[in-house]
Protein backbone atom coordinates (compact mmCIF):
# COMPACT_ATOMS: atom_id res chain seq x y z
CA UNK A 1 0.00 0.00 0.00
CA UNK A 2 2.85 2.52 1.20
CA UNK A 3 3.93 2.12 -2.57
CA UNK A 4 0.97 4.03 -3.74
CA UNK A 5 1.52 6.44 -1.62
CA UNK A 6 4.22 8.68 -4.05
CA UNK A 7 1.90 8.16 -7.07
CA UNK A 8 -1.06 9.61 -4.98
CA UNK A 9 1.36 12.45 -3.43
CA UNK A 10 2.44 13.46 -7.38
CA UNK A 11 -1.16 13.31 -8.27
CA UNK A 12 -2.55 15.54 -5.40
CA UNK A 13 0.04 17.80 -6.19
CA UNK A 14 -0.52 18.26 -10.04
CA UNK A 15 -4.52 18.26 -8.84
CA UNK A 16 -3.65 21.11 -6.11
CA UNK A 17 -1.52 23.17 -8.48
CA UNK A 18 -4.35 22.61 -11.37
CA UNK A 19 -7.04 23.93 -8.65
CA UNK A 20 -4.81 27.04 -7.57
CA UNK A 21 -3.90 27.72 -11.15
CA UNK A 22 -7.66 27.73 -11.99
CA UNK A 23 -8.34 29.90 -9.33
CA UNK A 24 -6.38 32.74 -10.88
CA UNK A 25 -7.46 32.39 -14.19
CA UNK A 26 -6.69 30.63 -17.41
CA UNK A 27 -3.57 32.52 -18.60
CA UNK A 28 -2.40 31.80 -14.74
CA UNK A 29 -2.96 28.25 -15.20
CA UNK A 30 -0.65 27.62 -18.36
CA UNK A 31 2.49 29.54 -16.88
CA UNK A 32 1.55 27.59 -13.57
CA UNK A 33 1.67 24.27 -15.79
CA UNK A 34 4.68 25.37 -17.34
CA UNK A 35 6.67 25.75 -14.04
CA UNK A 36 5.21 22.83 -12.83
CA UNK A 37 6.67 20.59 -16.02
CA UNK A 38 9.48 22.20 -15.20
CA UNK A 39 10.14 21.30 -12.10
CA UNK A 40 9.11 17.94 -12.48
CA UNK A 41 11.44 17.52 -14.87
CA UNK A 42 14.19 18.58 -13.23
CA UNK A 43 13.37 16.78 -10.35
CA UNK A 44 13.29 13.73 -12.47
CA UNK A 45 16.80 14.67 -13.78
CA UNK A 46 18.29 14.90 -10.31
CA UNK A 47 16.81 12.16 -8.99
CA UNK A 48 19.90 9.85 -10.23
CA UNK A 49 21.87 11.95 -8.27
CA UNK A 50 19.88 12.51 -5.30
CA UNK A 51 20.02 8.69 -4.53
CA UNK A 52 23.97 9.78 -3.30
CA UNK A 53 22.67 11.87 -0.37
CA UNK A 54 19.90 8.73 0.86
CA UNK A 55 21.53 7.26 3.88
CA UNK A 56 23.61 4.52 3.04
CA UNK A 57 22.68 1.69 6.13
CA UNK A 58 20.09 0.17 4.31
CA UNK A 59 23.17 -0.84 1.54
CA UNK A 60 23.74 -4.82 1.29
CA UNK A 61 27.09 -4.90 -0.81
CA UNK A 62 27.72 -7.70 -3.09
CA UNK A 63 30.38 -9.99 -2.36
CA UNK A 64 33.38 -11.91 -4.34
CA UNK A 65 34.09 -15.69 -4.08
CA UNK A 66 36.83 -15.22 -1.13
CA UNK A 67 33.80 -12.99 1.19
CA UNK A 68 31.89 -16.57 0.45
CA UNK A 69 34.38 -18.84 1.38
CA UNK A 70 35.48 -16.57 4.29
CA UNK A 71 31.96 -16.25 5.39
CA UNK A 72 31.31 -20.31 5.03
CA UNK A 73 34.76 -21.01 7.31
CA UNK A 74 33.97 -18.34 9.85
CA UNK A 75 30.55 -20.36 10.31
CA UNK A 76 32.36 -23.55 10.12
CA UNK A 77 35.14 -22.38 13.18
CA UNK A 78 32.88 -19.50 15.64
CA UNK A 79 31.80 -22.80 17.74
CA UNK A 80 35.12 -24.29 18.28
CA UNK A 81 36.44 -21.02 18.44
CA UNK A 82 34.28 -20.19 21.13
CA UNK A 83 34.77 -23.35 23.21
CA UNK A 84 38.34 -22.97 23.02
CA UNK A 85 38.00 -19.44 24.72
CA UNK A 86 38.52 -17.53 21.68
CA UNK A 87 35.69 -16.78 19.81
CA UNK A 88 36.86 -12.90 18.65
CA UNK A 89 39.92 -14.61 17.16
CA UNK A 90 37.63 -16.01 14.23
CA UNK A 91 38.30 -14.00 10.82
CA UNK A 92 34.74 -12.05 9.90
CA UNK A 93 33.25 -13.37 12.99
CA UNK A 94 32.12 -10.13 14.55
CA UNK A 95 30.60 -8.94 17.73
CA UNK A 96 26.67 -8.06 17.11
CA UNK A 97 26.59 -6.92 21.17
CA UNK A 98 27.57 -6.64 24.44
CA UNK A 99 26.22 -6.86 27.56
CA UNK A 100 27.48 -6.28 31.04
CA UNK A 101 25.57 -6.92 34.44
CA UNK A 102 26.91 -6.70 38.01
CA UNK A 103 26.00 -10.25 40.17
CA UNK A 104 24.39 -9.00 43.25
CA UNK A 105 24.94 -12.72 44.81
CA UNK A 106 27.16 -15.69 43.91
CA UNK A 107 24.54 -17.62 42.08
CA UNK A 108 22.34 -17.40 38.61
CA UNK A 109 20.29 -19.22 36.73
CA UNK A 110 20.43 -18.93 32.71
CA UNK A 111 17.23 -18.96 30.61
CA UNK A 112 16.25 -18.84 27.37
CA UNK A 113 18.79 -21.82 25.79
CA UNK A 114 17.12 -22.77 22.79
CA UNK A 115 19.21 -25.91 20.57
CA UNK A 116 19.65 -23.49 17.50
CA UNK A 117 21.47 -20.62 19.60
CA UNK A 118 24.64 -22.01 21.56
CA UNK A 119 25.84 -20.69 25.15
CA UNK A 120 28.76 -20.87 25.63
CA UNK A 121 30.35 -20.19 29.45
CA UNK A 122 33.58 -19.15 30.39
CA UNK A 123 34.76 -18.99 33.91
CA UNK A 124 36.91 -16.31 34.68
CA UNK A 125 39.14 -15.44 37.74
CA UNK A 126 37.99 -12.22 37.58
CA UNK A 127 36.85 -10.73 40.54
CA UNK A 128 34.97 -7.57 39.53
CA UNK A 129 32.04 -8.94 40.30
CA UNK A 130 30.87 -8.86 36.94
CA UNK A 131 29.25 -11.20 34.26
CA UNK A 132 30.06 -10.10 30.55
CA UNK A 133 27.68 -11.38 27.92
CA UNK A 134 28.66 -10.90 24.13
CA UNK A 135 26.55 -12.09 21.20
CA UNK A 136 29.13 -13.29 17.98
CA UNK A 137 27.66 -13.79 14.50
CA UNK A 138 29.57 -14.63 10.93
CA UNK A 139 28.25 -12.83 7.87
CA UNK A 140 25.07 -13.72 6.28
CA UNK A 141 25.24 -13.79 2.65
CA UNK A 142 21.79 -13.95 0.52
CA UNK A 143 21.84 -13.96 -3.23
CA UNK A 144 25.57 -13.05 -3.47
CA UNK A 145 24.73 -9.55 -0.87
CA UNK A 146 25.97 -9.01 2.69
CA UNK A 147 22.83 -9.21 4.70
CA UNK A 148 24.79 -9.23 7.95
CA UNK A 149 23.31 -6.13 9.42
CA UNK A 150 19.98 -8.14 9.20
CA UNK A 151 20.62 -11.70 10.09
CA UNK A 152 21.28 -13.57 12.03
CA UNK A 153 18.25 -11.77 13.99
CA UNK A 154 19.53 -9.92 17.05
CA UNK A 155 18.92 -11.11 20.52
CA UNK A 156 18.52 -9.39 23.55
CA UNK A 157 19.86 -10.35 27.18
CA UNK A 158 18.19 -8.95 30.46
CA UNK A 159 19.57 -10.18 33.65
CA UNK A 160 16.70 -9.47 36.33
CA UNK A 161 16.24 -10.92 39.71
CA UNK A 162 19.30 -13.24 39.70
CA UNK A 163 17.94 -14.81 35.73
CA UNK A 164 20.55 -13.68 32.59
CA UNK A 165 17.59 -14.69 29.88
CA UNK A 166 18.48 -14.56 26.20
CA UNK A 167 15.55 -13.81 23.91
CA UNK A 168 16.18 -14.12 20.11
CA UNK A 169 13.07 -13.85 17.69
CA UNK A 170 11.95 -17.25 17.05
CA UNK A 171 12.03 -16.24 12.88
CA UNK A 172 12.68 -13.58 11.18
CA UNK A 173 11.77 -11.86 7.34
CA UNK A 174 14.21 -9.98 5.40
CA UNK A 175 13.35 -8.03 2.33
CA UNK A 176 15.53 -7.56 -0.14
CA UNK A 177 15.44 -4.57 -2.70
CA UNK A 178 17.09 -5.32 -6.15
CA UNK A 179 16.75 -2.91 -9.51
CA UNK A 180 17.53 -4.33 -13.09
CA UNK A 181 19.39 -2.33 -15.09
CA UNK A 182 17.79 0.71 -16.89
CA UNK A 183 15.69 -1.40 -19.03
CA UNK A 184 16.75 0.36 -22.65
CA UNK A 185 20.42 0.70 -21.88
CA UNK A 186 20.44 -3.31 -21.38
CA UNK A 187 20.13 -3.48 -25.16
CA UNK A 188 23.88 -2.23 -25.34
CA UNK A 189 25.96 -4.77 -23.09
CA UNK A 190 28.87 -1.99 -22.52
CA UNK A 191 26.67 0.53 -20.77
CA UNK A 192 25.06 -1.82 -18.29
CA UNK A 193 27.46 -2.81 -15.02
CA UNK A 194 28.30 -6.75 -15.44
CA UNK A 195 26.48 -8.77 -12.12
CA UNK A 196 28.21 -10.52 -9.68
CA UNK A 197 29.30 -14.15 -10.04
CA UNK A 198 27.96 -15.47 -7.28
CA UNK A 199 24.21 -14.27 -7.41
CA UNK A 200 22.63 -17.35 -6.09
CA UNK A 201 24.80 -17.95 -2.88
CA UNK A 202 22.90 -17.49 0.10
CA UNK A 203 24.33 -18.38 3.86
CA UNK A 204 22.94 -17.50 7.30
CA UNK A 205 25.54 -16.50 9.62
CA UNK A 206 26.46 -18.41 12.63
CA UNK A 207 25.02 -17.10 16.02
CA UNK A 208 26.13 -17.80 19.48
CA UNK A 209 26.46 -16.45 23.29
CA UNK A 210 29.33 -16.00 25.27
CA UNK A 211 29.43 -15.32 28.63
CA UNK A 212 32.40 -14.96 30.80
CA UNK A 213 31.07 -15.86 34.23
CA UNK A 214 33.44 -15.23 37.76
CA UNK A 215 34.24 -18.57 38.77
CA UNK A 216 32.85 -17.79 41.98
CA UNK A 217 29.11 -17.63 41.03
CA UNK A 218 27.32 -21.07 40.87
CA UNK A 219 25.10 -21.64 37.68
CA UNK A 220 21.53 -22.98 39.11
CA UNK A 221 19.85 -26.18 37.67
CA UNK A 222 22.28 -25.58 34.26
CA UNK A 223 20.47 -26.77 31.41
CA UNK A 224 21.79 -29.59 29.64
CA UNK A 225 22.49 -27.18 26.04
CA UNK A 226 24.95 -25.15 27.86
CA UNK A 227 28.00 -25.52 27.04
CA UNK A 228 31.72 -24.38 28.89
CA UNK A 229 35.11 -23.35 27.99
CA UNK A 230 37.50 -26.34 27.58
CA UNK A 231 39.20 -25.82 30.91
CA UNK A 232 42.66 -24.43 30.75
CA UNK A 233 42.07 -23.56 27.52
CA UNK A 234 42.57 -19.52 28.14
CA UNK B 1 1.82 41.12 -53.05
CA UNK B 2 4.59 40.90 -49.73
CA UNK B 3 7.88 42.40 -49.61
CA UNK B 4 9.28 39.63 -47.30
CA UNK B 5 9.81 36.00 -48.76
CA UNK B 6 10.18 34.12 -45.95
CA UNK B 7 12.42 30.49 -46.17
CA UNK B 8 11.27 27.17 -45.52
CA UNK B 9 13.18 26.53 -42.45
CA UNK B 10 12.04 29.98 -40.89
CA UNK B 11 8.57 29.24 -41.46
CA UNK B 12 8.96 25.58 -40.25
CA UNK B 13 10.99 27.06 -37.29
CA UNK B 14 8.39 29.16 -36.23
CA UNK B 15 5.85 26.77 -36.14
CA UNK B 16 7.89 24.60 -34.45
CA UNK B 17 8.08 26.82 -31.49
CA UNK B 18 4.07 27.86 -31.79
CA UNK B 19 3.48 24.46 -31.74
CA UNK B 20 5.91 23.69 -28.68
CA UNK B 21 3.94 25.98 -26.74
CA UNK B 22 0.33 25.50 -28.32
CA UNK B 23 0.86 21.48 -27.62
CA UNK B 24 1.57 21.88 -23.71
CA UNK B 25 -1.38 19.53 -22.88
CA UNK B 26 -0.02 16.94 -24.78
CA UNK B 27 3.43 17.03 -23.18
CA UNK B 28 1.79 17.31 -19.77
CA UNK B 29 -0.09 13.75 -20.23
CA UNK B 30 3.35 12.55 -21.13
CA UNK B 31 4.05 13.58 -17.81
CA UNK B 32 1.12 12.53 -16.07
CA UNK B 33 1.72 8.90 -17.91
CA UNK B 34 5.28 9.06 -16.34
CA UNK B 35 3.78 9.07 -12.97
CA UNK B 36 1.75 6.67 -13.12
CA UNK B 37 3.93 4.30 -14.23
CA UNK B 38 6.19 5.16 -11.42
CA UNK B 39 3.66 4.61 -9.33
CA UNK B 40 2.31 1.18 -11.00
CA UNK B 41 6.34 0.14 -11.09
CA UNK B 42 6.49 0.00 -7.44
CA UNK B 43 3.28 -2.20 -6.94
CA UNK B 44 4.69 -3.81 -9.83
CA UNK B 45 7.75 -5.70 -9.01
CA UNK B 46 9.13 -9.03 -9.64
CA UNK B 47 8.59 -10.96 -6.11
CA UNK B 48 10.89 -13.90 -4.96
CA UNK B 49 10.59 -15.56 -1.56
CA UNK B 50 13.13 -18.31 0.10
CA UNK B 51 13.27 -19.45 3.38
CA UNK B 52 16.91 -20.61 5.30
CA UNK B 53 16.43 -21.99 8.29
CA UNK B 54 14.37 -19.65 10.40
CA UNK B 55 14.66 -16.91 8.07
CA UNK B 56 12.45 -16.01 5.31
CA UNK B 57 14.06 -14.13 2.75
CA UNK B 58 11.80 -11.95 -0.27
CA UNK B 59 13.69 -10.20 -3.13
CA UNK B 60 11.41 -7.60 -5.07
CA UNK B 61 13.06 -6.60 -8.23
CA UNK B 62 12.18 -3.02 -9.60
CA UNK B 63 12.25 -1.91 -13.28
CA UNK B 64 11.71 0.71 -15.15
CA UNK B 65 10.42 -0.93 -18.34
CA UNK B 66 6.81 0.42 -17.59
CA UNK B 67 8.45 3.61 -17.84
CA UNK B 68 9.95 3.53 -21.40
CA UNK B 69 7.40 1.40 -23.26
CA UNK B 70 4.40 4.03 -22.05
CA UNK B 71 6.84 6.83 -23.49
CA UNK B 72 6.40 4.91 -26.68
CA UNK B 73 3.11 4.38 -26.14
CA UNK B 74 2.61 7.85 -25.35
CA UNK B 75 4.41 9.22 -28.71
CA UNK B 76 2.78 6.50 -31.04
CA UNK B 77 -0.81 7.86 -29.73
CA UNK B 78 0.14 11.74 -30.22
CA UNK B 79 2.16 11.52 -33.44
CA UNK B 80 -1.20 10.28 -34.70
CA UNK B 81 -3.27 13.14 -32.72
CA UNK B 82 -0.91 15.60 -34.60
CA UNK B 83 -2.41 14.70 -38.16
CA UNK B 84 -6.24 15.12 -37.51
CA UNK B 85 -7.53 17.71 -38.46
CA UNK B 86 -7.85 19.90 -35.10
CA UNK B 87 -4.08 19.78 -34.80
CA UNK B 88 -3.50 21.15 -38.35
CA UNK B 89 -5.72 23.87 -38.18
CA UNK B 90 -3.52 25.20 -35.91
CA UNK B 91 -1.52 26.30 -38.86
CA UNK B 92 -3.57 28.79 -40.53
CA UNK B 93 -1.95 31.16 -38.18
CA UNK B 94 1.10 30.95 -40.45
CA UNK B 95 1.90 31.47 -43.80
CA UNK B 96 2.65 28.04 -44.50
CA UNK B 97 3.27 24.94 -46.85
CA UNK B 98 2.09 21.43 -45.76
CA UNK B 99 6.20 21.04 -45.90
CA UNK B 100 6.72 23.33 -43.38
CA UNK B 101 4.15 21.77 -40.95
CA UNK B 102 5.75 18.50 -41.61
CA UNK B 103 9.06 19.58 -41.18
CA UNK B 104 7.72 21.31 -37.65
CA UNK B 105 5.56 18.34 -36.45
CA UNK B 106 9.02 16.01 -37.16
CA UNK B 107 10.99 18.77 -34.98
CA UNK B 108 8.28 18.72 -32.20
CA UNK B 109 8.46 14.78 -32.49
CA UNK B 110 11.96 14.55 -32.37
CA UNK B 111 12.25 17.25 -29.07
CA UNK B 112 9.07 14.66 -27.36
CA UNK B 113 11.36 12.02 -27.91
CA UNK B 114 14.54 13.62 -26.34
CA UNK B 115 12.65 14.35 -23.20
CA UNK B 116 10.38 11.45 -23.14
CA UNK B 117 13.95 9.06 -23.36
CA UNK B 118 15.22 11.21 -20.58
CA UNK B 119 12.19 11.21 -18.41
CA UNK B 120 12.22 7.13 -18.82
CA UNK B 121 15.98 6.56 -18.23
CA UNK B 122 16.27 9.26 -15.20
CA UNK B 123 12.67 8.24 -14.08
CA UNK B 124 14.85 5.20 -12.45
CA UNK B 125 16.32 7.65 -10.24
CA UNK B 126 12.61 8.16 -8.67
CA UNK B 127 11.40 4.57 -8.99
CA UNK B 128 14.68 3.90 -6.46
CA UNK B 129 14.07 6.63 -4.33
CA UNK B 130 10.20 5.69 -4.16
CA UNK B 131 11.14 1.96 -3.17
CA UNK B 132 14.00 3.74 -0.36
CA UNK B 133 10.88 5.29 1.60
CA UNK B 134 8.14 3.05 0.81
CA UNK B 135 9.65 -0.11 1.88
CA UNK B 136 11.93 1.33 4.71
CA UNK B 137 13.35 -1.44 6.46
CA UNK B 138 14.41 -3.65 3.60
CA UNK B 139 17.86 -4.10 2.82
CA UNK B 140 18.55 -2.60 -0.75
CA UNK B 141 21.52 -4.13 -3.32
CA UNK B 142 23.69 -1.59 -3.50
CA UNK B 143 25.05 -2.53 -6.87
CA UNK B 144 22.07 -1.81 -8.44
CA UNK B 145 21.24 1.25 -6.68
CA UNK B 146 23.33 3.84 -8.22
CA UNK B 147 23.13 4.56 -11.98
CA UNK B 148 26.27 5.21 -13.52
CA UNK B 149 26.14 7.88 -16.13
CA UNK B 150 26.40 5.69 -18.91
CA UNK B 151 23.87 3.77 -17.75
CA UNK B 152 21.50 6.78 -18.19
CA UNK B 153 22.92 8.42 -21.35
CA UNK B 154 22.45 5.09 -23.25
CA UNK B 155 19.06 4.76 -21.55
CA UNK B 156 17.87 7.85 -22.54
CA UNK B 157 19.28 7.76 -25.95
CA UNK B 158 17.85 4.10 -26.87
CA UNK B 159 14.51 4.90 -25.13
CA UNK B 160 14.74 8.04 -27.55
CA UNK B 161 15.65 6.08 -30.37
CA UNK B 162 12.48 3.57 -30.09
CA UNK B 163 9.81 6.40 -29.41
CA UNK B 164 11.38 7.75 -32.69
CA UNK B 165 11.03 5.11 -34.40
CA UNK B 166 6.95 4.48 -33.00
CA UNK B 167 6.53 7.81 -33.03
CA UNK B 168 7.34 8.21 -36.61
CA UNK B 169 4.85 4.96 -37.22
CA UNK B 170 2.23 6.59 -35.50
CA UNK B 171 2.65 9.70 -38.09
CA UNK B 172 2.53 7.53 -40.95
CA UNK B 173 -0.79 5.89 -39.11
CA UNK B 174 -2.35 8.73 -38.61
CA UNK B 175 -1.32 10.29 -42.15
CA UNK B 176 -2.85 7.51 -43.80
CA UNK B 177 -5.79 7.88 -42.06
CA UNK B 178 -6.00 11.21 -42.58
CA UNK B 179 -5.90 10.67 -46.41
CA UNK B 180 -8.12 8.04 -46.35
CA UNK B 181 -10.82 6.53 -43.38
CA UNK B 182 -10.61 3.35 -44.69
CA UNK B 183 -7.30 3.01 -43.44
CA UNK B 184 -8.94 3.26 -39.68
CA UNK B 185 -10.03 -0.01 -40.29
CA UNK B 186 -7.58 -1.20 -42.44
CA UNK B 187 -4.56 -0.24 -40.42
CA UNK B 188 -5.80 -2.43 -37.17
CA UNK B 189 -6.88 -5.07 -39.39
CA UNK B 190 -3.90 -5.47 -41.27
CA UNK B 191 -2.00 -5.45 -37.75
CA UNK B 192 -4.44 -8.44 -36.35
CA UNK B 193 -3.87 -10.25 -39.70
CA UNK B 194 -0.40 -9.88 -39.49
CA UNK B 195 -0.20 -10.71 -36.21
CA UNK B 196 -2.44 -13.85 -37.23
CA UNK B 197 -0.25 -15.35 -39.97
CA UNK B 198 3.04 -14.78 -37.96
CA UNK B 199 1.85 -16.04 -34.89
CA UNK B 200 0.62 -19.53 -36.76
CA UNK B 201 3.36 -19.48 -39.32
CA UNK B 202 6.42 -20.87 -37.31
CA UNK B 203 8.79 -20.12 -40.31
CA UNK B 204 7.56 -16.94 -41.27
CA UNK B 205 7.58 -15.86 -37.13
CA UNK B 206 11.14 -17.05 -37.20
CA UNK B 207 11.61 -14.70 -40.79
CA UNK B 208 9.75 -11.85 -38.75
CA UNK B 209 11.96 -11.97 -35.48
CA UNK B 210 14.75 -12.00 -37.40
CA UNK B 211 13.86 -8.65 -39.00
CA UNK B 212 12.91 -7.08 -36.33
CA UNK B 213 16.48 -8.52 -34.22
CA UNK B 214 18.20 -6.18 -36.80
CA UNK B 215 16.95 -3.67 -34.29
CA UNK B 216 16.32 -5.31 -31.11
CA UNK B 217 19.39 -7.27 -31.05
CA UNK B 218 21.52 -4.61 -32.41
CA UNK B 219 24.25 -3.98 -29.68
CA UNK B 220 26.32 -0.92 -30.87
CA UNK B 221 24.63 2.22 -29.96
CA UNK B 222 26.22 4.02 -33.13
CA UNK B 223 24.43 1.32 -35.30
CA UNK B 224 21.40 1.58 -33.86
CA UNK B 225 21.16 5.04 -34.04
CA UNK B 226 22.03 4.80 -38.11
CA UNK B 227 19.31 1.97 -38.47
CA UNK B 228 16.29 3.63 -36.37
CA UNK B 229 17.31 7.04 -37.95
CA UNK B 230 17.28 5.96 -41.53
CA UNK B 231 13.90 3.90 -40.82
CA UNK B 232 12.67 6.93 -39.01
CA UNK B 233 13.36 8.86 -41.85
CA UNK B 234 11.85 6.80 -44.46
CA UNK B 235 8.58 6.52 -42.11
CA UNK B 236 8.63 10.03 -42.16
CA UNK B 237 9.41 10.91 -45.61
CA UNK B 238 6.51 8.73 -46.75
CA UNK B 239 4.18 10.72 -44.14
CA UNK B 240 5.13 13.82 -46.17
CA UNK B 241 5.00 12.80 -49.38
CA UNK B 242 1.38 11.28 -48.23
CA UNK B 243 0.29 14.89 -47.12
CA UNK B 244 1.72 16.37 -49.97
CA UNK B 245 -0.15 14.87 -52.24
CA UNK B 246 -2.96 15.28 -50.33
CA UNK B 247 -6.15 17.31 -51.48
CA UNK B 248 -6.01 21.38 -49.52
CA UNK B 249 -9.10 21.30 -47.81
CA UNK B 250 -7.60 17.48 -45.81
Amino acid sequence: MGSFFWGLLLFALLGLNAYAASKAGLFALRHQLERLLLGYLLLVLISPLALYLLPRERLAHTVDASMVFAAQAAGRDLLPAALAGHPASVAGARRANEWRFAVTDGELSIAGIAPHLPVIVERTASGDGKIYVAAYATPSIFWGMDISAWSPPPITISFVAGTLTITQHPSQDIELIKFMPEASAEQIPAAVRPQADFVSTSILGTQLVYIRLPRDVVIRDPHPDLMFVHSGAR
Amino acid sequence: MSLTSPSLLNVAKAQYTFKLKAYIGLFTSLIALHAVAISLSLSASTFIGTSLGRTHFSSRVFSNELLVWSAVLWVFLVSALLTTKSYRDLDTAFVSSRLSSNLANGALLLTWCVVGGLLAAFGGGMLRIGAFFALGEAAIASQSFFMTSLELFVGAAVTALYMLLFGTLGYLCGTLVQASKVFVIVNPLLLALALLVVGRDSDLNRRVLAIAGIIAQESSLALLALKMLGIAGALLGLAFLLSNNAEVRN
